[in-house]
């Protein structure tokens, strides 16, 4: 049997080595302005081909999100984009435009059919099979409705664009919205910036007071965040999504931290191949959540999958994440016969005992534990200041200009 | 009179300041992002000068209809 796909989201370089070195199957990205992130980390039109190069070498599948709305004087730009993926061996297009799909099927570029699209049954499935070879469903489905689709897929032997039968595609992970999926006017009306065209400014994240105009009542609500959805998390019922036939989970978050993405997507690996070999167990399903929980989340629900009732709201600004980031500073030299490397602390302290992240290109995320401490005097201290240089051998290979940051108790989130 | 100087690097082709006003922007059909017309490059911003006040209150729906607030108007 084939292991379903986790496919992870990526931003910049250092999310793309983080998901490579956390055991992404596949990765996803977008380019310039035609992708739900435009506001965010974003790549160029340039970055195709030294992405596709570098997830050649790791054999692992690239997939371009191409998935906002797309306008007349969009048409000569996607068009290069289409054809300088077909050049560099894109392995998928995500989309929700009949343009981009319609010319991407000329071009023989598979075609994802993007959540934006909204695919909740089976006839709107059979009708997008003719042109897609991967269909991510609706983010609103429940866990039964999923496997009828599934099965029905199995037993008509619905086939894609190319012939192959069609493949479907979850969310497991990440940020909900509170709309339908993309269907929202929030972010536009109140600041003419569509998030159909990426720039979503998240007005629902925020805290409201409900007032009755004609009265002057201020309502009493328990929670002030009465649009923000809390975040979707499977890793505990994730045997029972892998049940239903999907064949690819995707995590969510381009707009995210390179630790966020390394940790998602290795605690679903690790996930994905205990439950293959019949080790996924509560203890460890535990252990996931509490490392999800320290990086980026507003908390966690099953979203629409077991077909609890809506209610799961957020209730903090920004993240709940137990665990927060803090720059130390960065990788003066690195010595590679003697695998040592010498940090300067450009921001508060060093000490044994802390645990570090090392982000950069070619690394991606790294997390490491201090265990012992050398001053520029070469002699063995248990703190390095400010200002100061420090030198710590390592057992895997860093580059220059590395970042450190140090990993510490978000104080505010434990209360 | 006006300066506009306009970032162009962060547009993201919603097309409203073309809308607004036709008559300094337009849509490029290249990359798909507004172009300031007439305007001259100097390193990320695009600088056109020396515009009559009368457009004053058409250019400043520019910059406030622009969801990535990259268009900014310059008096002297």
């Amino acid at each position: 049997m084939n292991k379903i796909e986790l496919l992870s989201p990526i931003g910049n370089y250092e999310s793309l080595y983080a998901a490579i070195n956390a055991g992404a199957d596949s990765i996803y990205f977008g380019v310039e302005q035609f992708n739900m992130r435009a506001l965010n980390n974003n790549f160029l039109i340039k970055d195709i081909e030294k992405i596709s190069k570098i997830c050649s070498k790791y054999k692992i599948k690239k997939y371009l999100a191409l998935n906002t709305i797309i306008y007349d004087h969009d048409i000569l730009i996607i068009k290069r984009i289409l054809k300088i993926c077909k050049n560099y061996n894109i392995d998928g297009i995500i989309a929700m435009d009949n343009f981009i799909i319609n010319y991407s099927n000329k071009l023989n570029l598979p075609i994802h059919i993007s959540t934006q699209l909204n695919i909740t049954n089976i006839e709107s499935l059979k009708f997008y099979a003719k042109f897609s070879d991967v269909i991510v469903l609706s983010r609103e489905l429940n866990l039964n409705q999923i496997k009828s689709i599934c099965d029905q897929i199995k037993k008509d032997n619905i086939l894609g664009f190319s012939k192959k039968q069609i493949k479907i595609e979850i969310f497991c992970h990440g940020s909900l919205c509170m709309a339908i999926s993309g269907k929202c006017y929030l972010s536009l009306h109140t600041y003419n910036s569509s998030a159909n065209r990426g720039a979503c400014k998240q007005n629902c994240r925020r805290k409201y007071l409900v007032k009755d105009y004609k009265s002057n009542i201020n309502f009493e609500i328990n929670n002030e965040y009465i649009m923000s959805s809390k975040d979707l998390c499977t890793i505990n019922f994730l045997d029972k999504i892998i049940k239903t036939g999907v064949k690819v989970l995707k995590i969510e978050g381009r707009g995210k931290s390179p630790e966020y993405v390394y940790i998602t997507t290795k605690c679903y690996r690790e996930a994905i191949d205990s439950i293959y070999n019949n080790t996924y167990s509560l203890n460890k399903i535990n252990k996931w959540i509490y490392k999800l929980k320290t990086v980026y989340n507003r908390g966690f629900w099953s979203g629409y999958y077991l077909g609890q009732k809506i209610g799961e709201w957020n209730n903090t600004d920004g993240s709940s994440s137990i665990k927060k980031k803090i720059y130390i500073g960065y990788i003066k030299k690195y010595f590679n016969k003697k695998k040592v490397m010498i940090i300067l602390i450009q921001s508060y302290n060093l000490k044994i005992g802390d645990n570090i992240y090392i982000i950069g290109n070619k690394i991606g995320v790294k997390i490491f534990k201090i265990k012992y401490l050398r001053n520029n005097k070469k002699e063995n201290v248990s703190k390095i200041k400010q200002g100061e240089l420090c030198s710590i051998k390592i057992p895997y290979k860093v580059y220059k200009n590395n970042k450190i940051y140090k990993i510490i108790e978000n104080v505010n989130n434990n209360l | 009179m006006l300066t506009i100087i306009y970032k162009r690097k962060k547009c993201i082709g919603c097309n409203s300041c073309v809308l607004v006003c036709p008559l300094f922007f337009s849509m490029s059909k290249i990359d798909g992002k507004s172009v300031l017309l007439k305007s001259i490059k100097k390193k990320e911003n695009y600088i056109l000068k020396g515009i009559d006040n009368v457009f004053f209150n058409n250019l400043i729906k520019a910059k406030k209809i622009c969801p990535v607030k990259i268009i900014n108007i310059v008096k002297y």
